[in-house]
């Protein structure tokens, strides 16, 4: 009984855990559930690796050993993509980034260009990544969120950095020069 | 006397604030301009990179992006002079200090340098290009170290970095 309840707690707990970081995203995702044009899924991190190999089975070889042992690593991906970007209101996108500043997001990267605009948030713990955002803003189109949950060390990184180096090192001959 | 001082201290520090917000107010003013293209690198990307260990890398390189903690670049193809002599008109050139001025095939590549107070550290190197195809404004923020701070422009890959390989060792 004692065991049943000490899992019970660190179940509870872990969930706190797992959705503690993501109560501005959840909230700005449910004002604007219902709404037309809006659609939202989430994928399992089996899946993501179940399509992921499908997708990567015609690819390089080099893209091959570099992202699979990176797909491991991924919990779920949760995908929000409102079809025409006038549907979000850009004051409530503002107010989210604030929001997920208040829950220790921190901005990584932003690139606009010729209208495109990407912006990479991550959620760290002890230099592990365990939560990556990316809001893109498709020209006056589209506008997409995605929020990628798992566990990413800077060796695994490092590791798919070093794959794809030393697989175009090898491909364009810098390998053998190396024998 | 004591309030005086006070005050004269918290005048003091606006008037730097000030100053150190012209050109972040410049990025912010165009940051969302569709005819700028702009990339904003944050210091915890700077600092998740330096933890990456990259087979072969350039031990210089790898320090060098360890000591960065910003990268701002602005740039657009858009009336680039007229936009190249606003730039120089809102930044306070007091503040900094003119390390190169290039002209090469028609474009002005202008390195304004400013460095920690009392020391001889440059904590932020500004690059200005301005000619008649492109206007580039690229700010680098940390400990910069000028004499490797070129090899940067091989490594990245945006409008005008090819010219920090103009900064040459004194």
């Amino acid at each position: 009984m004692k065991t049943f309840l000490l899992s019970f707690i660190c179940i509870l707990n872990f969930n706190a855990l797992s959705t503690a970081q993501e109560a501005s995203l959840n909230d700005f995702k449910r004002a604007y559930n219902h709404r037309d044009g809006i659609h939202r899924f989430t994928v399992p991190g089996f899946l993501v690796r179940m399509v992921g190999n499908i997708a990567l089975h015609d690819e390089d070889k080099i893209d091959q050993d570099a992202i699979k042992p990176l797909m491991r690593n991924i919990g779920s991906v949760s995908v929000f993509i409102a079809e025409d970007q006038a549907i979000v209101d850009f004051r409530d996108i503002n107010r989210l980034k604030d929001d997920m500043a208040n829950e220790d997001y921190e901005p990584l990267l932003s690139v606009r260009d010729a209208g495109d605009d990407v912006e990479i948030y991550s959620w760290t713990r002890k230099d592990i990544i365990r939560r990556i955002v990316f809001f893109v803003h498709d020209g006056s189109d589209s506008f997409v969120m995605v929020n990628i949950r798992g566990y990413f060390t800077p060796d695994d990184l490092s590791e798919m950095i070093n794959k794809y180096k030393d697989g175009k090192d090898y491909k364009e001959g810098s390998g053998l020069k190396k024998l | 006397m004591k309030n005086f001082i006070i005050l004269l201290l918290l005048c003091g520090t606006s008037a730097s604030f000030a100053q150190n917000d012209a050109v972040s107010k410049f990025f912010k003013s165009y940051a969302d301009d569709t005819r700028f293209s702009s990339v904003n690198i944050s210091p915890k990307m700077f600092q998740l990179v330096s933890r990456i260990k990259i087979n072969d890398m350039d031990a210089d390189l790898q320090a060098m992006l360890k000591n960065l903690t910003g990268l701002h670049i602005l740039s657009t193809k858009v009336t680039p002079k007229i936009f190249y002599k606003e730039a120089l008109g809102k930044i306070n050139t007091k503040e900094y200090e003119e390390l190169m001025k290039v002209r090469d095939n028609g474009e002005d590549v202008l390195f304004l340098t400013k460095a920690t107070t009392g020391s001889d550290k440059i904590e932020e190197l500004l690059m200005l290009v301005g000619g008649e195809d492109e206007f580039s404004l690229i700010s680098f923020i940390g400990d910069i170290d000028l004499n490797k701070i070129g090899r940067l422009g091989k490594s990245f890959n945006f409008q005008g970095s090819e010219h920090l390989e103009k900064i040459k060792k004194n």
